[in-house]
């Protein structure tokens, strides 16, 4: 928020003692992907004007000033003016150029506060083109007249945008089709190829992103910009481009396999998730696919039913890439029912007590309380915006005790292989599992479930009537209907692609998506475009320090091939899961517990914890892992390739005599352009100094990668 | 965080709330950071002990040991029956156990006996070098099963979850869910100023970032076991303009937090690498052999070759942090006799290690985990549940003992939350005071600084080391 008096011509009224300073103030959410405070619509409706401190029409009034109050810094007759008179009746009229959309407010100074006092307010909705008010028995005083932006649905949009894009600034969702924000809407507007025609009449766009916006967004969006995406962005916009990878075929990791004659390994799965990251169309969904796996975490190490039979794992993974897009109702049914889940927590076989007055054998806990704990709920009751309810008393409240784990453990009983290791049906509950057993999903054997009725969460009962299966549908929808889901859940997989730290406006906007589209088929869809187009991960925030996040070790691996590998589908893609998880402390499907690579509520430091910020990636810079990871890339990059996929450096070489730009197009690939100008500095002189053109590639590949402006994504 | 404006509530209360945690903690940070302003941290009264070099090491089994398999009642008129009734199916023979000697805590008569797959600990505890301590687990306060059932007391948050009561064990503050420090990186805050110039922590970790490492003013440092890497070609002329560069790019300001956080990290890990090197290359190898293909021997092997280079590394107390996973038994305990001996075989040859350097007394070894599990079954395993039986090994241990309350093992006796989940009979918080003390904290520090809920179990200042786990020193 922008306070201060950024106006400060002021007027002497006719009464003594009574003064008036203008004074603008922007707000937070917009379009404003440079982040300099003044939405997109005016600067590109003032084309060619800079909104900074410079005054083009000589008004008197900054441009970015009139950025902020809307008005045309091309005019020296339009800026925010104020005429004061007083009538007969002592009252002070005051009058003023309004602007559809602003939001006005007479303040007077308090000196005994040191704050201003709102003494009237003109809600956006109220205001015309010229508006006057009338102040009553006015005291003597310092008074200002304070020109904002406001968002009354808090989606994203100023009431003044959605003003001129004849949007409703009291509907989050007032244009949008099946889910979609009303910032979303805007950028599609504004994206099109003929542009918009603003309420106002004049014509914007289309607002196509530039290379470095582009190149940034590939950064969240896929596993690393390349030439042809960053084109396909600048092409299609946000919006277009999202479709288009929401259209495409599903690149299975089953079909994936054994590709280019491959014999059965146990690692097939892994390395097939290697393949996919590096050459598959589709990467808006596997990167969904990978932040649904950091979520919903098994484990894919070999030695055990699962760790040895990849296409057991890949049966299992691919219910996060078929299901990236659709309800999380179908992934979270399928990951209960996977033989996989059952294996990992346990609820595979989990038979029922074996008494049902004195029981001394009783259901397996374990998956019951990680479906509350860590897939759905969490642990406490939370607001949409992810703030913690309070009771009466002011406290937190939990969202289940361990009565709920021990009610909930009775549900999930019952459940084994439906399918024997032939593919025929299952004939009892304790079938001898083989092999692709773990390929079905399993069901629910009544004659092992818990029978009777469950106090389960939510306050749901189960009065025992129903079957097992029934139970557990029962179960989950209640679990759906939770209010803490759509928060902790999107408060998670924001975490996963643009922001560690998301505010409570970006989480609810995010959330509200979540609760509005949990029924559509392209329900995590819908939730992954909110998550990905909101200003808050479009905009730049350089005033905020924790803007952003630190990158994750793998995926800026896998950026580096993206940038400089040519896709051969012919190369097998080897990869070595356990070196590169020692290197990196992470591989996909291979974290240490169901608590995935890091805790979402890692604090690094006393800096963080004191401002209730986290960074789960800084829990992996041990003195081991920052330097094995710095000097994996360093030996990567030197020897152009990782096991059998190599880097080529063709284009860069052709670069490689004019070091800036060279430095521009890693830059570009790596980091979408955000080095910093004393990090370019650095790394030209090291680039200089590499007479040997190849050499100099090397070092600025290297450079870039390992700069603290790669590291982080802000 | 959340503000609480009510100023009357006593210190005791006020740490009990879970709303109040964040200031809880905050107050202890800033005592921290003004002891050390006002150079007032000196642990003891300055005397010559404080010259001897002593560390603590914890082992930390990570998923919660099934610790009522590792020690168990074994005499066949109570204890066994008792055990086989309540254990079902994951009951082990009676001769599974090897039978301990020593006096018992149990006035019943019992006999314990130590799972046969832990030959070296029984060894070690047949010499008075190991001592256990049975039925230890997270508690704010002393709690009976009548409170548990009314609510009235101040229970550690997140009870039988993994993440919550690992992060309690590590913190000493289980009513607190997000803490920022543990009690080993507050004790390295009161101990440090014993050490010596260096960049290389005092407190290593063996296993990643950890809390009970983390400190208000100290930080840890986390290697792997099988080597302290340094950045590839550092040392390279060849490429000194890239190693210019990375410096000068670490040394910039950032305005982001993620920026700094990571570049002041990395500053400090490629100093530290090298003077750690630089130490190990200093000293002859151990001849104590360990086994390379037991990862928690290796942990311990890496950490017993810092402890021999201690002189190179200006050290004259240190914490060490090594783990072990895999002990999330819900779905049988087979492998978990086998993953026993991994302990124990690693305990065993860590400890020859330390008399090799002749240090067997100045180095302490405990076991931690994130709780013991249910005493019942879940039809193939056992879930989680809250006390269990951990064990510290070491000359300056008074071993030979079992310390704490053996308990019964009757389902619905009075410890009994339910299920077999076990109210702890010996807090956290008892059971390493004595090790904090007996590395030099004094007792109204520990009180005060370390383990701020001690007062509610035990007043360490007035009675002296809660358990007495350690012998008296000569």
């Amino acid at each position: 928020m922008r306070l201060g008096l950024l106006m400060d011509r002021f007027f002497r009224a006719s009464r003594p003692g009574l003064f008036f300073l203008l004074s603008v103030s922007g707000g937070e959410a917009r379009i404003d992907f440079d982040g300099n405070g003044v939405s997109e619509l005016w600067e590109r409706r003032y084309e060619g004007v800079v909104p900074d401190a410079g005054d083009q029409d000589g008004d008197g009034t900054s441009n970015h000033d009139e950025g902020i109050a809307g008005t045309d810094p091309l005019d020296p007759e339009s800026s925010l003016k104020l005429e004061i008179s007083l009538n007969e009746d002592g009252c002070l009229l005051c009058r003023w150029e309004g602007k559809v959309g602003k939001e006005y407010r007479i303040e007077r100074w308090v000196d005994r506060e040191a704050t201003w006092e709102v003494v009237s307010l003109v809600a956006p909705s109220l205001v015309n083109e010229s508006r006057a008010l009338v102040l009553s028995q006015v005291e003597p005083g310092i008074f200002r007249l304070r020109v904002g932006d406001l968002d009354s649905d808090g989606d994203g949009l100023t009431a003044w945008e959605e003003a001129l894009l004849g949007m409703d600034d009291q509907d989050p969702f007032s244009v949008g089709t099946d889910g979609e924000g009303d910032f979303v809407s805007a950028l599609r507007l504004l994206e099109a190829s003929e542009g918009v025609t603003t309420t106002l009449g004049f014509r914007v766009g289309p607002v196509l992103p530039d290379e470095k916006m582009a190149a940034r967004f590939l950064l969240s969006a896929s596993f690393g910009p390349n030439d042809q995406s960053i084109d396909r962005v600048r092409e299609l916009g946000f919006t277009g481009w999202i479709d288009e990878q929401m259209s495409l075929v599903p690149t299975k990791m089953r079909t994936e396999l054994f590709r280019n004659g491959l014999s059965w390994r146990a690692s097939l799965a892994l390395q097939g998730w290697w393949r996919i990251a590096n050459i598959a169309p589709d990467q808006l969904r596997q990167r969904m696919a990978y932040a649904l796996s950091q979520i919903l975490v098994v484990n894919f190490e070999g030695g055990t039913v699962v760790g040895d039979n990849p296409v057991t794992q890949s049966f299992f993974y691919d219910i996060f890439v078929n299901g990236g897009f659709g309800p999380y109702r179908d992934v979270l049914e399928q990951i209960t029912y996977s033989p996989v889940m059952g294996f990992y927590l346990s609820h595979l076989k989990n038979r029922k007590s074996d008494d049902p007055v004195n029981p001394t054998r009783f259901p397996d806990e374990n998956f019951a309380r990680e479906i509350m704990q860590l897939f759905t709920i969490g642990l406490w009751e939370l607001n949409e915006d992810g703030k913690r309810k309070l009771d009466e008393a002011g406290r937190f409240i939990p969202t289940y005790d361990n009565g709920t784990i021990t009610e909930m453990a009775k549900v999930f009983t019952g459940m084994s292989h439906s399918t024997t290791n032939n593919g025929s049906e299952a004939t009892s509950f304790f079938n001898v599992p083989r092999g692709n057993d773990y390929w079905y999903p399993m069901k629910v054997w009544d004659e092992e479930h818990e029978p009777g009725p469950k106090s389960i969460i939510n306050g749901v009962e189960l009065d025992g009537t129903q079957t097992g299966e029934e139970e557990v549908q029962a179960t989950l929808d209640a679990l759906m209907s939770h209010d803490s889901m759509a928060p902790f859940l999107s408060r998670l997989l924001i975490q996963r692609f643009t922001s560690s730290n998301p505010s409570p406006e970006y989480l609810k906007r995010v959330s509200r998506v979540w609760n509005e589209t949990r029924s559509n088929p392209d329900h995590l869809g819908c939730v992954l475009k909110a998550i990905l187009l909101d200003p808050e991960a479009l905009n730049r925030a350089p005033t905020n320090p924790f803007h952003g996040k630190v990158r994750e070790p793998m995926v800026r691996f896998t950026s580096l091939f993206r940038a400089f590998h040519q896709p051969d589908p012919q190369v097998t893609y080897n990869s070595s899961a356990r070196s590169l998880r020692d290197d990196f402390g992470q591989y996909p499907m291979i974290a240490r517990s169901v608590f995935n690579f890091y805790s979402p509520n890692f604090a690094p430091n006393e800096e963080f914890w004191i401002q209730g910020k986290v960074s789960p990636e800084l829990e992996l810079a041990s003195l081991s892992q920052i330097m094995l990871l710095d000097s994996r890339f360093s030996l990567t990059i030197d020897q152009q390739r990782y096991l059998n996929v190599t880097i080529d450096f063709d284009t860069e070489l052709l670069l490689a005599d004019d070091p800036l730009a060279l430095l521009d197009r890693v830059d570009l690939l790596l980091t979408g352009g955000r080095l910093k100008s004393t990090t370019r500095s650095h790394i030209l002189m090291a680039m200089q100094s590499e007479t040997n053109l190849l050499n100099r590639v090397k070092t600025a590949v290297y450079l870039v990668s390992q700069s603290t402006d790669c590291l982080i994504l802000d | 965080m959340n503000h609480h404006s009510n100023q009357s509530v006593n210190r005791r209360r006020f740490l009990g709330q879970a709303s109040c945690s964040a200031i809880g903690t905050t107050s202890l940070l800033s005592a921290l950071v003004n002891l050390r302003l006002t150079g007032t941290l000196a642990a003891s009264d300055g005397d010559d002990e404080l010259d001897d070099y002593k560390a603590l090491v914890c082992v930390f089994l990570s998923g919660g040991n099934d610790s009522f398999n590792m020690l168990a009642p074994v005499d066949l008129e109570v204890g066994y029956p008792e055990y086989v009734a309540a254990r079902g199916v994951v009951a082990l023979p009676a001769g599974s156990f090897m039978p301990i000697g020593g006096p018992l805590p149990s006035p019943d008569g019992r006999m314990l006996g130590l799972n046969a797959e832990m030959p070296e600990l029984k060894n070690l505890f047949d010499q008075n070098k190991a001592a256990f301590v049975a039925n230890v687990g997270t508690l704010v306060e002393p709690v009976t099963k009548a409170q548990l059932s009314n609510g009235l007391a101040s229970l550690p948050l997140g009870l039988y979850s993994h993440s919550d009561q690992q992060l309690h064990w590590q913190s000493g503050l289980p009513q607190v869910r997000s803490p920022l420090n543990g009690w080993g990186g507050r004790l390295a805050d009161l101990l440090n100023d014993l050490n010596g110039e260096s960049r290389v922590s005092m407190s290593v970790s063996l296993s990643g970032v950890n809390l009970f490492q983390s400190g208000a003013v100290t930080t840890l440092l986390s290697r792997n076991a099988d080597e302290v890497p340094e950045i590839r070609n550092w040392n390279d002329t060849t490429f000194l303009p890239r190693r210019t560069a990375i410096e000068s790019m670490l040394d910039e300001e950032y305005h982001s937090a993620f920026a700094r956080s990571f570049s002041s990290l990395k500053k400090d890990a490629i100093v530290a690498s090298a003077e750690y090197r630089q130490a190990l290359e200093a000293i002859d190898p151990l001849a104590t052999t360990f086994d390379s293909t037991n990862v928690l021997s290796a942990q311990l092997k890496a950490v017993a070759e810092t402890i021999a280079a201690r002189d190179e590394l200006s050290k004259r107390r240190q914490t060490f942090f090594v783990e072990l996973g895999g002990w999330d038994h819900h779905g049988g305990l087979q492998n978990h006799p086998a993953m026993l001996g991994q302990v124990s075989q690693a305990v065993g040859e860590f400890h020859s290690a330390m008399v090799e350097l002749n240090l067997d007394d100045k180095v302490t070894l405990f076991t931690a985990s994130d709780f013991g599990r249910t005493i019942s079954p879940n039809g193939r395993g056992t879930d989680h549940a809250w006390g269990g039986h951990q064990f510290v090994v070491g000359g300056a241990v008074d071993g030979g003992k079992v310390f704490g309350t053996y308990p019964s093992l009757d389902l619905g006796n009075e410890l009994d939350a339910g299920r077999g989940r076990f109210i702890p009979t010996t807090s956290v918080d008892e059971y390493v005071a004595d090790l904090a003390l007996w590395m030099g904290v004094s007792p109204s520090n520990l009180a005060e600084l370390v383990l701020p809920n001690l007062l509610n179990f035990h007043d360490v200042v007035a009675d002296g080391p809660p358990l007495g786990l350690m012998s008296a020193e000569p």
